[in-house]
């Protein structure tokens, strides 16, 4: 038999364990689950709950009707699970220390270089007129320091697309 | 009132210290990111996004991804640097230009603060006092270089006066020096430091085991 990952092992035990608090049997929890528009089979969830199916791999669609019916909202979701939901309102999570100091919003500047991409290609991809999307893109932390980010329009083209899955929308 | 930069130095490392009491004082790199839910995924290049969504992401090349080692430390530096709020307040102060090479400065050298969690620097200077065979101890029990032992018990306090160096056959190879200046400099050839020392000045020194230099520390 295969080894189980130990995050699906606790995954499962998770979810199992809220299941028997909230007393569902697996076929009640298979029928909530339709309620939620997902069809999962008893079996599939004895998967799930014993780790064999990651829950990480299975569809948001499904993760999110799970989480439906184990009554969590997306902040204590991604706390238990560390999986990300999209219902989740806040976005970011605030950092575990508290910060030093209070922060600061900092203005804007946008690289010439960038900019011309903007004007290029900004009819395509709608991130490149969010404001924090664009804040994301134009801090250059990368490994060796500014001076190893893009320089050039077609640079800029290639990192945005490079980070486009983690800017927000 | 604005952020009094004096004490960026200080600030930083007592945050990166107090972000890894939360996780247990943890020195392996990718179980760190891990305790501070910080994801990370492989990518064409090494960055950060301490603010993308719905946690801190670290993108790290193929061959960094799941290691211990100082590429991940460092970009867990960028991290906690913008955690901090210092980051902002370095960049209002110096401008986008100098400020993020201050900020990749600072990064660099919270490296050494990553690797080596505060309570093995307790214990060294418990067993050995603040000496080169400290920073050998420090080396052994982290697996970490000598030099970044030695830059992690020289720079553990910005408020105390300590300094060290490590040569490399005739030259001095690594300097570290903290409210203290040493009598020579990076790369000078010193066949013998400690004759260039005055009497009083509390130094000690050792053999790098299996090398061909020695450590010198030097403290009040």
């Amino acid at each position: 038999m295969a080894d189980i990952d130990p995050r699906a092992a606790r995954h499962g035990h998770l979810i199992k364990e809220r299941r028997l608090d909230l007393g569902l049997n697996r076929p009640a929890f298979v029928t909530e689950m339709r309620r939620h528009g997902q069809e999962i089979t008893p079996d599939y969830l004895n998967k799930l709950e014993s780790g064999r199916a990651p829950l990480a791999r299975a569809s948001v669609e499904v993760r999110e009707a799970i989480r439906a019916v184990l009554g969590w909202d997306a902040d204590t979701w991604f706390e238990k699970t560390g999986l990300f939901s999209p219902a989740a309102t806040s976005g970011r999570r605030p950092p575990p220390v508290p910060p030093v100091v209070d922060p600061i919003e900092m203005p804007l500047v946008i690289p010439d270089a960038l900019q011309q991409m903007i004007d290029e290609h900004g009819g395509r991809y709608s991130q490149l007129h969010n404001e924090r999307a664009l804040r994301i893109l134009t801090a250059p932390r990368l490994f060796g320091g500014p001076t190893e980010g893009p320089q050039t329009a077609d640079q800029w083209l290639d990192y945005f697309l490079m980070i486009r899955g983690y800017l927000p929308k | 009132m604005s952020y009094d930069l004096d004490h960026l130095p200080a600030d930083f490392i007592g945050y990166i210290r107090a972000l890894q009491a939360h996780a247990g004082h943890e020195p392996h790199a990718f179980r760190l990111a891990r305790a501070l839910n910080v994801r990370v995924r492989v990518g064409p290049h090494n960055i950060t996004l301490p603010d993308a969504e719905p946690s801190p992401l670290i993108v790290v090349q193929p061959w960094w991804f799941g290691w211990n080692n100082s590429v991940l430390r460092h970009e867990l530096a960028h991290i906690a640097m913008y955690w901090s709020g210092l980051e902002a307040q370095v960049l209002d102060a110096y401008g986008p230009d100098a400020g993020w090479s201050v900020i990749e400065r600072l990064c660099c050298q919270a490296e050494a603060f990553l690797q080596i969690p505060q309570p093995a620097v307790d214990d060294a200077v418990r067993r050995h006092g603040v000496t080169a065979r400290a920073v050998l101890y420090l080396a052994r029990i982290t697996g970490a270089r000598p030099e970044v032992a030695l830059r992690r018990l020289v720079y553990d306090n910005p408020e105390l006066e300590r300094a060290g160096f490590l040569t490399s056959g005739n030259y001095i190879s690594e300097t570290a020096t903290c409210n203290m200046a040493l009598p020579f400099s990076w790369l000078d050839r010193e066949p013998y430091p400690l004759t260039r020392f005055p009497h009083h000045a509390r130094v000690t020194a050792h053999r790098i085991p299996r090398g061909a230099g020695i450590i010198g520390v030097c403290s009040v």
